[in-house]
């Protein structure tokens, strides 16, 4: 099977001047993991993930054991948060990336996730311009589809708060 | 033979002061090509005491690194420094006081690298947290740790280095350097107290940041902590005794560091990795590098240029001490002291010999430990240790918190670094020469 059958693309755009703020509410929607920065052909220019913009307001010092010895987080997140809310995509993203052609086959992406440990990867075409993304979650999809799966007695998620 | 061991030397100095290839790489190819070179002979430089690696230090550095390794993992520096800024009620300048106290006391027992990398991450938390400046009090930390360092045997490599040629016991660094390294720290805090006693003020809000701190949750593991301080209280024991028992450092640090790798449970292979083994191999080549200048006699020639410059008589050494002292300093703040400092230990032990000759009849020792002679190694480990606050590189552990500093995003600029650390570097070497005065050629107080 081909990437370009299962991938995803509804993805998460912004330009290399997109601030902090900004990109901050892009990925905190629950399903994108990662926004793309693409110029105006829609080349792709960089990638920033929920984990960079994490990374962006964790001072270079602190370390979890630090962290503990503050007893209210809310006021020092806020003041780091301003901190870097002048910083655009382009100083955050990662500019070495690597990526998919949608001819590429679903093995290649998932021994690609399995070997590195990347969560998402896109899919660009020839010159560069984002095709779409695949993750994960949608290989795993294409195994529960290939290999008929359902039937299995599965329930689903559980909400653990009702326990 | 003289002029190639003479070339590598001379290469290899330059090359590790440039700073464009690393110190280990140079240091590992000069001994190498001293070598091949045949200037020494393998077996020369592995089994030779005068010439060849000075296996004391190396282990005694090795064991070290292996106890300190496993006792940061335990977040004892992070717990002390955050009860410090709350002891000192959130003051900025008490808190820059009793870190600098940290920093020195603990530079004196660990390596002053590892200590500045424990206390500047806390520092930079806590001046965020009082909205202040964290630069003057990361540029204390380390005058702090290489004032610190300078009291005790362990505390700095020149130290180590030292007393490995000289023979010299760890009560002989106590007995005769803590005591000027106490009144360095006390006269240079009074000083720091006119600089920045009134400066440094922050809100009564900020401070009450501090105080609701909790330092509990730094210690990761209280079972390893009570291990790691069992330990290291027996092996400062051991260093305090190693002299009546005529063991070397090297044995009791070694005999600390296996315990406590044996009994803490850590796994050797992550505590071995973390050794600083680019540190160790530099030590190695640069062994391997003097010992070819020692053979081909280039050190005799210096010494007899030094004996020319100095002019030392067996029962006077008053005018080498002090030159030694300023050279020394004034030379590790632009040159790492540890090469400085290989060069110059045989450089004395043979200009030992020339004033005191063969025929007083004494022992080889006898020359090194000559009373005369005695206030020159101090003055020694006091320049190479004291001159590193002289310059932003003259100690590793200067490098690592402007390197830390920036990465936080306070830059520290070299004029910043100058503009404290030069006049300390001077307020310090020059009490340095007033104690060695007043206590060996005033007081006469051996």
């Amino acid at each position: 099977m081909n990437v370009s059958e299962c991938m995803r693309t509804k993805l998460v755009l912004a330009k290399p001047d997109c601030d902090y703020k900004s990109l901050l509410c892009k990925i905190a929607d629950p399903t994108p993991r990662q926004a793309y920065i693409v110029d105006k052909n829609y080349k792709l220019l960089g990638i920033v993930s929920a984990r960079d913009l994490l990374k962006e307001i964790v001072p270079s010092y602190m370390d979890a054991d630090l962290a503990r010895s503050l007893t209210d987080d809310a006021d020092f997140l806020q003041k780091q948060v301003e901190k870097v809310k002048h910083r655009c995509a382009s100083d955050i993203m990662i500019t070495k990336f690597v990526f998919l052609h949608p001819h590429h086959q679903l093995l290649e992406a998932n021994t690609l996730i399995a070997e590195r440990g990347f969560n998402t990867l896109p899919v660009l075409d020839a010159q560069g311009k984002i095709l779409g993304e695949i993750t994960r979650r949608d290989i795993l999809v294409q195994l529960v589809n290939n290999c008929s799966l359902f039937n299995l007695d599965d329930k689903g998620p559980v909400d653990v708060s009702l326990l | 033979m003289f002029w190639t061991a003479t070339a590598i030397f001379l290469v290899s100095y330059a090359l590790i002061i440039s700073e464009k290839i690393h110190k280990t790489k140079v240091a590992l190819l000069g001994a190498a090509l001293t070598l091949i070179t045949k200037v020494l002979l393998q077996q020369e430089a592995f089994n030779d005491i005068d010439l060849g690696v000075d296996w004391n230090v190396i282990f005694l550095l090795i064991s070290m690194m292996i106890i300190i390794n496993i006792m940061t993992k335990t977040g004892i520096f992070q717990y002390v420094a955050i009860k410090c800024a709350k002891v000192a009620k959130g003051e900025p300048f008490r808190i820059m006081a009793l870190f600098a106290i940290i920093t020195a006391v603990g530079s004196a027992f660990l390596d002053n690298v590892t200590t500045v990398l424990l206390i500047a991450p806390v520092t930079l938390f806590i001046a965020e947290q009082l909205e202040i400046n964290p630069i003057p009090y990361l540029i204390t930390e380390v005058l702090a740790s290489n004032i610190g360092g300078t009291a005790t045997l362990i505390g700095d490599p020149p130290n180590i280095m030292i007393a490995s040629k000289a023979g010299l016991n760890f009560m002989d660094f106590i007995y005769h350097l803590a005591p000027a390294v106490i009144i360095i720290f006390l006269l240079w805090m009074l000083a720091w107290k006119v600089v920045f006693g009134k400066r440094l003020q922050v809100r009564e809000e900020l401070k009450k940041r501090i105080m609701s701190l909790q330092e509990r949750g730094q210690i990761k593991d209280s079972a390893l902590l009570k291990k790691s301080l069992i330990v290291l209280s027996l092996t400062i024991i051991g260093f305090m005794l190693h002299g009546i028992f005529h063991y070397e450092p090297a044995t009791i640090a070694l005999m600390g560091a296996t315990t406590l790798l044996f009994i803490s449970g850590e796994e050797p292979h992550s505590i071995l990795a973390e050794v600083e083994w680019p540190t160790i191999f530099f030590f190695i080549g640069l062994f391997i590098i003097i010992g070819g200048i020692v053979k081909v006699g280039l050190v005799a020639d210096m010494s007899r240029a030094m004996i020319a410059v100095t002019n030392p008589q067996p029962e006077n050494m008053t005018m080498l001490a002090m030159v030694m002292l300023w050279f020394s300093a004034i030379c590790s703040a632009v040159v790492d002291n540890i090469p400085f400092v290989a060069t110059m230990n045989p450089l004395l032990i043979d200009m030992v010999h020339k004033v005191y000759g063969v025929e007083t009849g004494m022992a080889t020792v006898e020359h090194i430990q000559h009373l005369a002679m005695m206030p020159v190694w101090w003055a020694l480990a006091l320049g190479a240790c004291l001159g590193g606050n002289g310059s932003p590189i003259g100690a590793s552990a200067n490098v690592i918190v402007l390197g830390l500093s920036e990465k936080a995003g306070h830059k520290i600029t070299f004029g910043q670094f100058f503009k404290y650390g030069l006049p300390v570097m001077l307020l310090t070497v020059f009490l340095s020469m007033i104690y060695l005065y007043v206590r060996y050629y005033l007081l006469k107080w051996y």
